[in-house]
């Protein structure tokens, strides 16, 4: 075997770059995380909020075990893993080798800025005499040369914009910390890599370019990150919706769909935008009752799991729905008000005045991604996203290179986690191997010092130049600081973040035998690692030290009030001494692993996690319901990804028998199942037999079961059948010829009884449509719809099939089709709403478009693992965003139909983001928890069980024996909802203690 | 200034989740937002944690009003911990109520971690409010 190299380059540091690093970085690999932007975020950071809650939740992205290792800090804000290293403002200039033996050539632009030294004291930019368009806010605010993009970012060092910069040395000047150095030269770095991840993500359409709206000449004219930026509370308007042209709130707002999408130069569906489009117009039916909010599209597609149910929200809240398109807007040069010019769905124009339009522009490739597919020689589509051969779409064409996110086609949140998780297990699987190239973990020699009179607390203060000393009262607060219960030293220094200090700070505690310190300085995660490291050196734990803000929370927002200001300082300094105080040293638990992975399901999905799980060494039973591997996928022939699905299933099936390291046990059932992640316990049901097995994780992948039509006379009259019937009839070359064949969408789906979208039934039919076309070209066809779900680059092949002569109509779900059945055809009746009157057609065949429903059996299983269902019986993910393959119980994972509809292709990722998910925890030696956890006073507690139903993660149970609580350490993610909850006091977080609490709250009080 | 001197300042305690109003406060320094220095912050890791017994040993303690600061409903790190603390605090409220005491001092508030400016504004206003009210009874009436 070939010595491979442990390392992956991740390039693009937005959503799916970080879950990839972190994905990989978790399972013990080292990753180089690039990006071009000064910080990571990406586009979503631009965002605050998304579909379902309208809320953030990107933190849900941190990992749960051995979290103490990784930044426990909102993920806007910073990332921080021992295995991830992350290069910002660089670019891959050179890309040699081969999968398993890379070496990428870096350029690392320099900020011109010292990092290390910047204070983020915003003197520099004050003096700035440049100013020009922020970038950040899509141009709705000023900025200077020397400036920070993001300003939630850790750290927050200023960089300066080469372009426009003129050189005047003002800031070198100003700057107190002599961090700007001007020309300061660019570097270059070398990186051996096995693997490389490109998620460099896509930009928006330069919306000038679709002149017709007047994007650029109108004011009130706007993109849909502009209106997110103006509806942040950290925007530039401070989330009030301004008209740029009189800032006045408007009333009439239109919000235009597939700006530069679904049209001629790009042929292809830009996938995020209805949804996006959604949310905003219920913010701003929220925020503005009187507002009135109309969306102007052609189709809404709202395709994803309880996507539908969003779009009909947005119904009841209010948001207005027209279907057309918009083919220009004119201003009134006046009231600066906008005529929109459009054609209603019956070809009526209309002319409507709006006070304020907003442009969903196309996702498309950026200049960046461009340049990295030459640098790299990965092939790129006709519209310039990464090229992906085949169902595997998160290949390229160069081996050992993946692609996830919006690279290789506009991708939503969710997909784009799916995707990245999936490319991160691709590379897994090549380096797998290889030994792995983890970071160093510091050894800490703990302080033994559990007693409150042994403690001996350090206290230094920084002074940061000027910016807090000439507001907090240094010497006052010094003074104060001496007189607390077991603080030994206080020292004030002049920049504590400074290398040399912070070196010297390092001798001054190890010398001095303090066991406790406090930093009193900015942001407890600016340079909690540098300051983490620096102790660990000395000899203090990382729970024994603590940063209290005198910065961002004190300096800098009372800059009118010194002597409250000071009194605050005080308090704050004297609650921490207390904290520390009581504070014995934290020990993080562990528990034993067992490495291997019970797969519930033998279809595709289950099948491919399988096989990816046993690509990185890890082995697996899979059980299978039935006599034979396959599922669903068993039945399908073609696919609008022009590859056979016949030759991939059976290649899949082979590859999973002859693989040693799975166990497939046909005709089997999960009958049973205990335990936690780690170490679960199953009893797999075959027939009589009955055997026990024990494994660290569960992947369900049970899919879900054909949707049996009871419309239509369907299973009465022979001419009525299913989508899947009729790709069978054309593999089988059984259809013969003829002469009119009408499909009818969303039949028993987005319905009363199923409201939500089957994904891949539209595909199914263009699908069929065209296989028909091309044997039979003079077979009319026409497909009856409600919305042609045709997302991405499904939109090409939706042309092709209106160019090979297919008719799409519409029908509005409240007046469905009806069907009567002659002798000689069935007739099919419906009200057209673009033509007038209704519509009769003779067919000699009709096909439904049926979808999936969930499978009864599911209930079974999530009653067997105390998991929730949806409302539609699919398993429930914890969090559809940032953990779509996830459930709330650790160590289960969902993936297939049995999570939610998807096409062969989607199945296939998110098989690979489950597995993934799995070899995280089961690649480990053993599962670390984090420090504060809680834990139980078994004196105190009287087992009533409050704590267990308030707990989130089912860390907790009861010993009915001998009465009282217990808790799972490894599940327990310490949020202290059972502290809240306990009656007597027995539940309690460490570092956490109602004790302390107590006593910080007095303290906080008596200055 | 000697009308400043007079000026009655509040004590006020302020519970903030980690995830979401500890990071806004951040996001107000960074951004220079400015807001008068009477709130003192404890950093819990969710606005659930905040025991109903932590709010009443506060204003017991001479606290004159509590401030608990979490994530927006359906944004909770926990998946729903600020539900949790949005009926225990109902709840507490309720009681004061009862009590004959003032749950005009309690304050519950969802801000998210992009929301500084809101965080600031916030801080301003349950300032003000608690001025008007005046100091509070409940430190000098009640031992426990």
């Amino acid at each position: 075997m070939q010595e491979k190299n442990g390392a992956v380059l991740v390039i693009g540091a937005g959503v799916g770059g970080i879950r990839s690093s972190l994905d990989l970085a978790e399972s013990g690999y080292k990753v180089y995380l690039t990006d071009r932007s000064p910080g990571i975020g990406g586009t979503l950071i631009q965002l605050e909020t998304w579909f379902p809650d309208n809320q953030c939740e990107l933190c849900k992205l941190l990992p749960v075990f051995s979290r103490d290792e990784c930044s426990q800090v909102c993920l806007r804000r910073d990332l921080m893993h021992p295995n991830i290293e992350l290069i910002p403002n660089s670019r891959v200039s050179k890309l040699s080798g081969k999968e398993g033996d890379f070496k990428a050539t870096l350029n690392i632009k320099s900020r011109w800025v010292i990092e290390e030294r910047c204070t983020a004291c915003d003197l520099c930019a004050q003096v700035c005499p440049v100013e020009i368009s922020d970038e950040f806010n899509r141009g709705l605010q000023k900025r200077k040369a020397i400036y920070v993009r993001n300003p939630q970012a850790i750290p927050n060092v200023y960089i300066i914009d080469q372009e426009h910069c003129t050189k005047c040395g003002k800031c070198v000047e100003i700057c107190p910390t002599k961090a700007v150095v001007l020309n300061k030269p660019d570097e270059t770095k070398e990186l051996s890599v096995g693997a490389v991840i490109l998620s460099a993500g896509a930009t928006e359409l330069p919306a000038n370019q679709m002149g017709q709206y007047g994007y650029g000449y109108y004011a009130n004219v706007i993109t849909n990150i502009q209106l997110e930026r103006l509806l942040a509370d950290a925007g530039p308007t401070h989330g009030e919706l301004l008209r740029p042209s009189d800032n006045k709130p408007p009333r009439k707002i239109a919000i235009l769909q597939c700006v530069g999408s679904r049209d001629m130069d790009r042929n292809y569906c830009s996938e995020v935008c209805c949804m996006y489009a959604l949310k905003e117009s219920m913010m701003l039916r929220e925020r503005y009752p009187d507002a009135q909010v109309t969306i102007f599209y052609m189709d809404i597609r709202a395709f994803g799991k309880d996507y539908y149910r969003y779009h009909l929200q947005a119904k009841e809240k209010g948001v207005n729905f027209a279907r057309s398109r918009v083919s220009r807007i004119r201003e009134n040069p006046k009231t600066k008000n906008l005529f929109l010019l459009a054609r209603d769905e019956a070809g009526k124009s209309i002319s409507a005045e709006y006070d304020m339009a907003v442009l969903s522009v196309a996702q498309c490739p950026s200049p960046n991604l461009t340049e990295l597919s030459k640098v790299m020689n990965i092939s790129t589509n006709k519209w310039g996203f990464i090229d992906t051969p085949g169902f595997y779409i998160t290949h390229t064409s160069r081996p050992g290179v993946f692609v996830s996110g919006s690279a290789s086609g506009p991708s939503d949140i969710s997909e784009t986690v799916i995707k990245s998780s999936a490319a991160a297990c691709e590379a897994a699987s090549i380096l797998a191997k290889s030994q792995k190239q983890a970071a160093e973990k510091k050894t800490v020699h703990k302080h033994q010092t559990g007693k409150e009179e042994d403690v001996k607390i350090a206290v230094y203060i920084c002074q940061c130049g000027k910016e807090i000393s000439s507001i907090v009262n240094i010497e006052k607060t010094k003074e104060f600081a001496k007189k607390l219960p077991n603080v030994t030293s206080v020292e004030d220094v002049g920049f504590l973040c400074l290398p040399e200090t912070l070196d010297n700070v390092k001798q001054a505690v190890a010398k001095s035998g303090a066991n406790r310190v406090i930093f009193a300085a900015c942001a407890p995660y600016r340079y909690q690692r540098l300051f983490s490291d620096a102790l660990a050196e000395a000899g203090i734990d990382a729970s024994q030290w603590q940063l209290v803000n005198f910065q961002e929370q004190l300096a800098w927002v009372h800059k009118d009030n010194p002597t409250l200001a000071t009194r605050k300082a005080q308090n704050l300094l004297a609650m921490a001494a207390e904290r520390l105080r009581t504070q014995g040293p934290l020990e993080v638990p562990t528990a034993e692993m067992t490495h291997n992975c019970l797969v519930v399901g033998g279809g595709i999905s289950g099948m491919t996690s399988a096989l990816s799980l046993a690509d990185q060494g890890l082995d697996v039973t899979l059980v299978e319901k039935a006599g034979e591997l396959g599922g669903h996928s068993r039945n399908l022939y073609y696919d609008l990804i022009p590859d056979n699905p016949q030759a991939l299933v059976k290649g899949i099936i082979d590859k999973v028998k002859s693989n040693p390291k799975i166990k497939v046990l046909l005709n089997s059932e999960l009958s049973g199942i205990s335990g936690h992640i780690g170490h679960f316990k199953s009893q797999i049901k075959s027939g009589d037999k009955v055997e026990q097995i024990q494994h660290g994780a569960v992947i369900i992948a049970t899919g879900a079961s054909d949707y049996q039509p009871t419309e239509y006379s369907y299973g009465k009259d022979a001419r009525v059948i299913t989508q899947h019937e009729l790709q069978k009839r054309l593999a089988e070359g059984k259809l013969g010829k003829p002469a009119t064949v009408v499909m009818i969408q969303c039949v028993g789906s987005r319905n009363n009884t199923h409201p939500y979208c089957n994904r891949t039934c539209c595909s199914e039919a263009i699908t069929n449509a065209r296989k028909i076309k091309e044997l039979s070209p003079e077979t009319q066809i026409f497909i009856l719809n409600r919305d042609i779900m045709a997302y991405g680059f499904k939109e090409q092949y939706y042309t092709q099939a209106r160019e090979a002569g297919v008719l799409f109509h519409r029908y509005e779900p409240e007046s469905e089709p009806k069907v009567t059945a002659g002798e000689k055809a069935l007739t099919v009746e419906w009200p057209d709403p673009a033509l007038p009157g209704s519509l009769e057609i003779d067919a000699d065949l009709l096909v439904l478009s049926t979808g999936y429903i969930a499978n009864e059996g599911n209930a079974t299983i999530a009653k067997m693992l105390a998991i929730p269902l949806t409302e539609d019986g699919f398993f429930k993910e914890i969090d559809t965003k940032f953990r779509p393959v996830d459930v709330i119980l650790d160590g289960v994972f969902i993936t297939g139909l049995a999570n939610a509809p998807r096409s062969l292709a989607e199945k296939i990722i998110e098989a690979q983001a489950a597995a993934q998910r799995a070899a995280n925890v089961l690649s480990r030696e053993q599962l670390t928890s984090g420090r504060i956890i809680s834990e139980v006073d078994k004196r105190r507690c009287s087992c009533c069980g409050l704590c267990v139903e308030a707990c989130p993660f089912d860390a907790r149970s009861l010993n009915e024996e001998e009465h009282y609580a217990v808790v799972e350490e490894t599940l327990c993610q310490g949020c202290g909802m059972c502290v809240s909850v306990c009656p007597n006091d027995a539940a309690k977080l460490r570092g956490q203690k109602e004790k302390q609490v107590f006593s910080m709250v007095e303290i906080g009080l008596s200055a | 200034m000697a009308e400043k001197k007079e000026q009655f300042e509040p004590k006020i305690i302020g519970f903030l989740c980690n995830w979401c109003t500890a990071s806004a406060a951040d996001l107000a320094g960074t951004t220079r937002a400015q807001y008068p220095p009477n709130m003192h912050p404890i950093r819990v890791m969710c606005s659930g944690t905040v025991d109903p017994m932590y709010v009443l040993k506060a204003l017991l303690s001479g606290a004159d009003s509590v401030m608990i600061g979490g994530c927006h409903p359906g944004d909770c790190h926990y998946v729903s911990g600020n539900y949790k603390a949005r009926r225990k605090i109902a709840m507490l409220k309720q009681i004061f109520k009862s009590l004959g005491l003032d749950e005009n001092r309690i304050w519950l508030r969802w801000i998210s971690a992009s929301e500084g400016p809101e965080f600031a504004r916030f801080i301003r206003q349950i300032t003000e409010e608690t001025r008007k009210q005046g100091p509070s009874p409940m430190a000098s009436d009640w031992t426990v």
